[in-house]
């Protein structure tokens, strides 16, 4: 009951923080307006565009959870994290808010570039939409528990971003968000151990479930290898806090 | 009637360095309990311990007879904590930094609502809960992390410098809230400062300095001990000075910063036999009641204020 009391109430301290602060909203909406207005009208070819969009998606995602992940650090230092961890609650709990806050967020941040899924052929189906949200969700929790893990190991908020990006940003484009298969062995393999591949594959499969993707996972696959991430990097993420938790958050 | 706190032998290190060295102490039910040092005097180290936001090393800390290295949550549950930089958020409002704070401690509901009213009461914050934290001055921010401190019903709060960053006035306003929490409720309380106008308004004081005990006691009795008044002399060479009282008038003095320091009973009867022998050496001479400073002094040999930057 703590358990659940705890994550509910860091979760909705995340959303909150969100919408109390408008340039967050900004900065959220003005990336989506972004992203379509170059990529939609810079890539050649409809095929192209309906191809590259669930990467955008991802991509949306992905910056929002950076933003999310990166708090951490930042509520270090302003010392909330202090109190937080003298709590009579487990650690796990505080993490598990944390990240679904983050997770909700990006996911929300990346369904905003849904407006435009109309100009790319999209129509709504209700099992294949909760197929794309369901993927989306997960992607996002991934990302936010890595970055969490991360944040809660670097001590400084530049190393951590200079760690994100470097980590994430490759990982993005050997997704299929960009192209569909690589002639490189190791690149193959690459794509097929990184969860981005999965969260894409799952976005695609929501958006266009009836076109011809063969060379990409299937909507199951992709939800059970990103829950063995999600749970994996929960628990890594647990485990790190418990271990070094309370002494890190001064 | 077993101590409230019992700490023994509590020593810990950063790396090499060590910032407590056997440390000893109890703290009774219903006082407030200060630590006095300058900053590095392990002051602050103790406080994250008894936090629990450190792990203790050698040593043994039993807080309700319960030891704090086993019974962390159970301890957590019932001590409230007002760490030295702010612990709210001030993107939200004042209500709702009490409510997520409660349910942290497990409490929701009316029994939360009726709880935050409460302590908003105490605190003279009632008319301010629906404003943004950042909004308050720093003085009120203090008085929300008391009353988030205060909403477990804790029996034992501990405080890390509560009054840095505040001006007098506000320091005052807050000790007011510290005591009267003593008295209508016997709350025990644990405070470290760096102000001696705070620790004299403490029941007991530890006065730290170097990770080691060097007093502890009421006030008014380490004031005591030095026992009469202390005179103070600057003079031009105050080397030669204290080498010539010792000599001709037997008077042993402590060579505090630039000052020549005098501790004896009836210290004030020297006035005139050392101004009559050495006036033209001493530039100035006072005489005064002896302070916490003092006590510092006289059992560090150091200033107080020296350590402080």
């Amino acid at each position: 009951m703590t358990f659940l009391l705890t994550v509910y109430t860091l979760w909705q301290r995340e959303l909150v923080r969100f919408y109390r602060v408008p340039s967050r909203w900004f900065g959220a909406v003005g990336t989506a307006l972004l992203f379509w207005a170059v990529l939609g009208n810079g890539i050649a070819g409809d095929n192209y565009r309906a191809y590259f969009f669930p990467g955008t998606i991802v991509m949306s995602m992905m910056f929002s959870c950076i933003f999310a992940t990166a708090s951490i650090i930042e509520d270090r230092q302003a010392g909330f994290l202090q109190s937080v961890m003298v709590a009579p609650v487990s650690r796990a709990a505080i993490v598990m808010g944390k990240i679904l806050g983050g997770a909700t967020l990006a996911t929300f941040q990346g369904l905003l570039i849904m407006v435009f899924a109309a100009t790319v052929g999209w129509t709504f189906e209700f099992w294949a939409f909760l197929g794309l949200l369901a993927s989306l969700f997960l992607i996002s929790f991934v990302v936010t528990a890595m970055g969490f893990w991360l944040a809660w190991t670097v001590e400084s908020s530049p190393g951590f971003h200079a760690i994100m990006n470097m980590v994430l940003l490759p990982m993005w484009m050997a997704s299929g968000a960009v192209f569909a298969v690589s002639s490189s062995p190791w690149l193959r393999a690459f794509m097929a151990v990184n969860p981005f591949t999965y969260g894409v594959a799952g976005v695609r499969r929501g958006l266009f479930p009836t076109a011809n993707l063969d060379q990409v996972p299937t909507l199951q696959t992709s939800l059970l290898v990103l829950l063995g991430f999600a749970v994996f990097f929960y628990i890594l993420s647990s485990f790190v806090v418990e271990k070094t938790g309370d002494k890190k958050s001064t | 009637m077993a101590p409230l706190l019992e700490v023994q032998n509590l020593s810990y290190q950063y790396g090499s360095r060590k910032a407590l060295q056997g440390l000893t102490f109890s703290v009774e039910k219903g006082e407030i309990f200060g630590f006095l040092g300058p900053n590095g005097g392990g002051k602050s180290t103790t406080f994250k311990i008894l936090s629990t936001l450190y792990p203790t090393q050698p040593g043994q800390i039993k807080v309700f007879g319960l030891d704090l290295a086993q019974n962390t949550i159970a301890i957590r549950r019932r001590m409230g904590i007002v760490f030295q930089l702010p612990a709210l958020d001030k993107k939200l409002k004042v209500r709702e930094n009490l409510v997520h704070q409660g349910h942290l401690y497990g409490l929701s509901g009316k029994e939360l609502q009726s709880r935050i009213d409460r302590d908003l009461e105490r605190v003279g914050l009632k008319d301010r809960q629906k404003d943004k934290v950042e909004k308050l001055s720093g003085g009120l921010q203090r008085r929300v992390e008391l009353a988030k401190a205060l909403l477990n019903n804790p029996e034992l709060v501990i405080l890390d410098e509560p009054s840095t960053g505040l001006d007098p006035a506000a320091r005052k306003e807050f000790w007011g809230h510290l005591e009267n929490l003593r008295e209508s409720q016997g709350m025990t309380v644990l405070v470290t400062t760096h102000y001696l106008e705070e620790a004299d308004r403490c029941n007991r004081l530890l006065i730290l300095d170097q990770g080691q005990k060097v007093a502890l006691g009421k006030p008014e009795d380490l004031k005591a001990e030095i026992g009469g008044e202390v005179l103070r002399l600057r003079a031009k060479e105050p080397a030669l000075l204290a080498a010539q009282l010792m000599e001709k008038m037997n008077i042993k003095t402590q060579m505090v910063g630039e000052l020549l320091q005098i501790e004896q009973p009836k210290a004030y009867q020297l006035v005139t036999p050392i101004m009559e022998t050495f006036s033209d050496q001493i530039l100035s001479l006072t005489l005064g009641l002896p302070t916490l400073e003092d006590v510092f002094i006289h059992k560090t040999g150091r200033r107080f204020a020296e350590d402080k930057e």
